[in-house]
C-alpha cells in the first residue's frame, strides 16, 4: 500500500512539474489558446455563423468584406466566415483522425519491432523503409487514387503515410526501454509480451509520441488542405479550407479575399499547434527532466 | 575567394564566353509563337481525338480538302474542285498533284481513302471524326488525283465535315510506321507545320514546313512557307496560370481569357483582346436516359424547370456570352428564338411536377422521396473551375427542389470512364460544331449513344430519322425547317438544358498581327501570323 502511494506521489509530482513548465511557457500558452480558440469558434459554427455554408448570395457576388459579409463573399455568392467556421470542422476532424490512425498503427508496429526484435524487427522496419522511400504527400495521393476521392480516404491516406515516423521513434524509445531494469524484472516475474508492451513500455514511450503527434496534426492540416486543393479531397459544395483556397484562386486578382481569410485560416491554425508541439517537446524532453 | 584556384577561374570564364557566343547563335531570329491553350489533349491522332481543342493544335499540321470561311463558304484546300450529287450521296474530289506529306509520301487519292476509311475502322474509336463523316459508304480511287466518296444516305453536311482537321488526310505510312504511338511521338500531314514534340499536359511544338506551297490565299491572305520558324501550343487549362502566362511574356496569345479579367485586359494598352460567338453548341446539361431517376420525363422537366439560367448568366458564366435557348447557338444555321422559353424558370411547377409524378417531400431531409427511394442525381464533371462553378450552382436549386444533388468532381480519365459506361445522372456538356447536322449527330443520334458523344444515351427511332432526314435536304430553308423540329422534339422530351451561348475570347500581346480565325470563331490558325511591334 504505502508503495503505491509512493508511486502516486511520484506521479503528482510529475504532472505538477509539468503543469508548472506548461504555464511557464509563453509558447505553450499562445498556441494552446489560439488553438482553443479556434476549436471553439469551429465548434460552435452552426450557433455562431451567420448563414449556412452553401447558402448562395446570388446577387452578392465577390462583395468584399462588409457588415453583411464580414469576411466577403465568393464567386457563388457564399458567405465566406461561414464557410471558413464549417470548413475548419473538416479541417480539424482530417488533423486528428489521421493523426490518430498514423500514430496508433505506427505505435503498434513500433511497439512489436523494438521489443519482439529479430524477424519481426526485420519485416516491420524493412516495410517501414520501404514506406519512406516515398515523400509522404506523394504517398497520400497514390493512396487516393486507389481508394477514390472523399473525405474519409484523405483521413486514412494522411494517416497511413505518417506511420513511418511514429514508428522509428517508438521503436527507438522501445529499444533503450528493454534494457532497463524495471523491465528485466517484469519478464522474470513471467509478465506476457503484450503485458510488458502495454502496461510498462507504452506509458514510458508516451512522452515522444505526444510530442511528434501534436505537430503531426498540423502537418495532417496542411497535407488535407493541399489534397482538397488539388481536387483530391472534399467534393464541394461543402467547405473545406484547401478546397476553398482553390475555388478562390481563379478571382485572386479580382477578388483576394476568397483565398486570403481561407489561407490565414489554415495558417493561425498550424501555426498555433506548432508552437504547441514545440513547447510541448521542451517540456517533456527527458534530457530537460532531472 | 581566395580559395577559388586559377582552374576553376578559367573554367568558369570560358563557360562564361561560351555562353555569351551561343545565346545569340541559338536565337538568330527565329520567330516562335506561343499560344497558351485552356483546353487539353487526349490525342493529336485527329482521327481518334474526342477533344475539339485538338483541332486547333492538329489544324496546323494537317491540311484538309476544303477550307470554310466564313461558315457556309468553301474554299479549295487539298481539292482543286469537287462535285456533289443531287441527293447529296456522292461527292466527288479533284487534288492537287503537287503535294506531299512531311514525311516525303506523296499526296494522293490512296491517301484520303486510307483516311477515311481509318475513321469508320471501329478499332479507331474514332468519335469526333466519325460523326463529320456522317454515313459514310466508301471510298473509290478514280484516279491519282480524284477521289469519289460515298454515303448510304443523303449527307449535306459533309462539305463542313471535311473541313474540319478530323478529316484532314493524315501520311498511311506514318500511321502504319508509328503504329500505336500515331498521334502522341508522331503525327504526319500536308499542313504548313512539321510536328516536332509533343509532352503531355504540358506543351505541343511545331516547325515551319519550308515546302508549303498550298496554302489559300483567299482565305488565309497569303500563300507559301508560312512566317513562323516554330509554332508552340502550352497546355495552359487553369485560367489564373493562363493569364499570368501572357501578362508574364511567356506567351503571345492564349483562349478563353478569365471572363472577370476580360475588362482589365481591354483597358489595358499592352494586350489586345478580340471576342466571337461561338458557333455550334454552348454550355449545357445532359441526363443520362439509361440510369433512373433522369430516365423519367418528370424529373427531367423539372430540374430543368428548377434552374435559374438567366442569373446563371452573371454568377456562372461571368455575364459574357448570352442564354442559350436550344442546342444550337445564335450564330447556327437552323437557329431559332421558338424554344428559347421552353421550360422556363419556375421552382413552384418544377416541385408540382415531382409532385404529381410522386416524388414527395421528406421534410426531415428536405429530399423528396418515392416508395422510400430518395430523389438523388449523381452528378459527375472533370474539376475545373467553371464545371465546379457550375455544378455548384446547380446543387443549390436542386437542394431547393428537394432534390439529392451529389457533386462528383474527378479527374478526366475516371471522370470518361464513368459518363461512357453511363453510370452518371448528369454531366455537363461543352461543345463547338460549324453544321448543325454535327451538334444534333453528336448529341442525340443512337449511332453516337452507349459510350459515345450522346452520353444522354438518348435512342430515339424518330428522333434518328429526324436528323438522318435533315442533313439530305438541299434546300435551305426546308432544311431549317427540318431543324425547327428536331429542337421542338428535344424541348418537348426535356433531353438536355442549355445554359449558355459562350462568346469565344482572345487576348494577345500587340506583337501577334493576323492570325486567322476559323471554324466559327474557335479555331485559330497560325499560317498566316507574323510577329512585330
Amino acid at each position: 500500500m504505502s508503495e503505491i502511494a509512493a508511486l502516486d506521489q511520484v506521479g503528482q509530482r510529475q504532472w505538477r512539474r509539468f503543469a508548472r513548465r506548461f504555464l511557464r511557457s509563453r509558447n505553450v500558452m499562445a498556441g494552446s489558446l489560439v488553438l482553443l480558440a479556434v476549436i471553439t469558434l469551429v465548434a460552435l459554427a452552426p450557433a455562431i455563423s451567420p448563414y449556412e455554408p452553401t447558402q448562395q448570395f446570388r446577387r452578392h457576388r465577390l462583395e468584399p468584406p462588409s457588415a453583411d459579409f464580414l469576411l466577403g463573399t465568393d464567386n457563388l455568392g457564399r458567405d465566406i466566415l461561414t464557410r471558413i467556421l464549417y470548413g475548419g470542422q473538416v479541417s480539424l476532424q482530417v488533423g486528428i483522425v489521421s493523426v490518430a490512425i498514423g500514430a496508433t498503427l505506427g505505435t503498434l508496429l513500433g511497439l512489436l519491432a523494438g521489443y519482439l526484435g529479430g524477424w519481426a524487427d526485420v519485416l516491420i522496419m524493412r516495410f517501414i523503409d520501404m514506406m519512406l522511400a516515398f515523400p509522404g504527400i506523394l504517398l497520400a495521393l497514390v493512396i487516393i487514387a486507389v481508394l477514390g476521392r472523399n473525405l474519409q480516404n484523405v483521413m486514412i491516406a494522411v494517416g497511413l503515410s505518417s506511420i513511418p515516423v511514429y514508428t522509428r521513434v517508438v521503436r527507438g524509445s522501445t529499444l533503450a526501454l528493454k534494457q532497463v531494469d524495471f523491465i528485466v524484472a517484469a519478464q522474470a516475474l513471467g509478465g506476457s509480451s503484450a503485458r510488458i508492451m502495454a502496461r510498462h513500455i507504452l506509458p514510458n514511450v508516451l512522452a515522444p509520441i505526444i510530442v511528434v503527434a501534436t505537430n503531426g496534426v498540423a502537418g495532417a492540416i496542411i497535407a488535407g488542405a493541399a489534397l482538397s486543393f488539388l481536387g483530391l479531397g472534399q467534393q464541394p459544395p461543402d467547405p473545406e479550407w484547401g478546397l476553398m483556397l482553390n475555388e478562390g484562386r481563379e478571382f485572386i486578382r479580382v477578388a483576394a479575399w476568397v483565398t486570403t481569410y481561407p489561407g490565414l485560416a489554415i495558417m493561425i491554425t498550424v501555426l498555433s499547434i506548432n508552437l504547441l508541439g514545440d513547447g510541448l517537446r521542451d517540456i517533456l524532453d527527458p534530457r530537460l527532466k532531472l | 575567394m581566395k580559395h577559388l584556384n586559377r582552374f576553376s577561374v578559367i573554367v568558369l570564364a570560358a563557360l562564361l564566353v561560351v555562353a555569351l557566343v551561343s545565346a545569340p547563335l541559338s536565337a538568330q531570329d527565329e520567330v516562335t509563337l506561343t499560344f497558351g491553350i485552356s483546353r487539353g489533349v487526349d490525342t493529336l491522332d485527329p482521327t481518334a481525338t474526342t477533344f475539339s481543342s485538338v483541332e486547333v493544335i492538329v489544324g496546323h499540321v494537317f491540311e484538309t480538302l476544303v477550307k470554310q470561311q466564313p461558315l457556309g463558304v468553301y474554299h479549295p484546300g487539298l481539292a482543286t474542285d469537287w462535285s456533289v450529287s443531287d441527293d447529296a450521296t456522292e461527292y466527288v474530289f479533284n487534288l492537287r498533284d503537287d503535294v506531299s506529306f512531311h514525311d516525303g509520301t506523296p499526296f494522293n487519292a490512296e491517301a484520303v481513302k486510307y483516311t477515311f476509311d481509318r475513321i469508320v475502322d471501329p478499332d479507331t474509336k474514332s468519335q469526333m471524326a466519325f460523326s463529320f463523316i456522317g454515313p459514310y459508304a466508301e471510298s473509290e480511287v478514280l484516279s491519282d488525283y480524284s477521289i469519289a466518296v460515298r454515303f448510304s444516305s443523303p449527307n449535306a453536311a459533309f462539305l463542313d465535315g471535311v473541313s474540319h482537321s478530323q478529316l484532314g488526310p493524315i501520311s498511311p505510312t506514318a500511321v502504319e510506321a508509328l503504329g500505336a504511338d500515331w498521334g502522341f511521338s508522331g503525327i504526319v500531314g500536308t499542313g504548313p507545320f512539321v510536328f516536332e514534340s509533343y509532352v503531355p499536359d504540358s506543351e505541343v511544338i511545331m516547325v515551319k514546313n519550308p515546302d508549303y506551297n498550298w496554302g489559300n490565299a483567299d482565305v488565309f491572305g497569303r500563300s507559301g512557307p508560312t512566317d513562323i520558324d516554330r509554332l508552340v501550343f502550352k497546355i495552359l487549362t487553369d485560367p489564373g496560370t493562363r493569364l499570368a502566362a501572357l501578362e508574364s511574356g511567356e506567351v503571345d496569345m492564349i483562349d478563353n481569357i478569365p471572363g472577370l479579367d476580360v475588362a482589365r485586359l481591354r483597358e489595358d494598352p499592352s494586350f489586345v483582346v478580340t471576342q466571337y460567338d461561338q458557333a455550334g453548341h454552348g454550355y449545357s446539361f445532359m441526363f443520362n436516359q439509361i440510369k433512373s431517376p433522369t430516365d423519367e420525363l418528370a424529373v427531367r422537366r423539372a430540374i430543368a424547370q428548377a434552374i435559374d439560367i438567366d442569373i446563371m448568366q452573371d454568377i456562372v458564366y461571368d455575364g459574357l456570352g448570352s442564354r442559350a435557348c436550344s442546342a444550337l447557338t445564335k450564330s447556327m444555321f437552323g437557329w431559332t428564338d421558338a424554344f428559347c422559353q421552353a421550360n422556363p424558370y419556375d421552382p413552384d411547377a418544377a416541385g408540382a411536377i415531382l409532385d404529381e409524378a410522386g416524388w414527395v417531400m421528406n421534410d426531415d431531409t428536405g429530399i423528396r422521396e418515392r416508395d422510400g427511394a430518395p430523389l438523388t442525381i449523381e452528378h459527375w464533371s472533370p474539376d475545373r473551375p467553371l464545371s465546379a462553378a457550375t455544378a455548384q450552382f446547380l446543387a443549390e436549386d436542386m437542394a431547393a427542389l428537394g432534390v439529392d444533388f451529389q457533386i462528383n468532381l474527378a479527374d478526366i480519365a475516371a471522370y470518361l470512364t464513368v459518363v461512357r459506361a453511363g453510370e452518371h445522372n448528369t454531366q455537363q456538356w461543352w461543345d463547338t460544331q460549324t453544321d448543325p447536322d454535327g451538334v444534333f449527330r453528336t448529341l442525340y443520334h443512337s449511332s453516337n449513344a452507349g459510350g459515345g458523344t450522346n452520353r444522354n444515351n438518348y435512342v430515339n427511332a424518330d428522333m434518328d430519322a429526324m436528323i438522318d432526314a435533315a442533313v439530305g435536304i438541299g434546300d435551305l430553308d426546308a432544311r431549317a425547317t427540318a431543324y425547327a423540329e428536331i429542337q421542338q422534339k428535344l424541348a418537348e422530351e426535356v433531353v438536355m438544358v442549355y445554359f449558355n451561348d459562350p462568346v469565344v475570347l482572345y487576348a494577345s500581346t500587340p506583337n501577334v498581327h493576323n492570325v486567322t480565325i476559323l471554324g466559327g470563331g474557335f479555331v485559330p490558325n497560325f499560317y498566316s501570323a507574323t510577329m512585330g511591334m
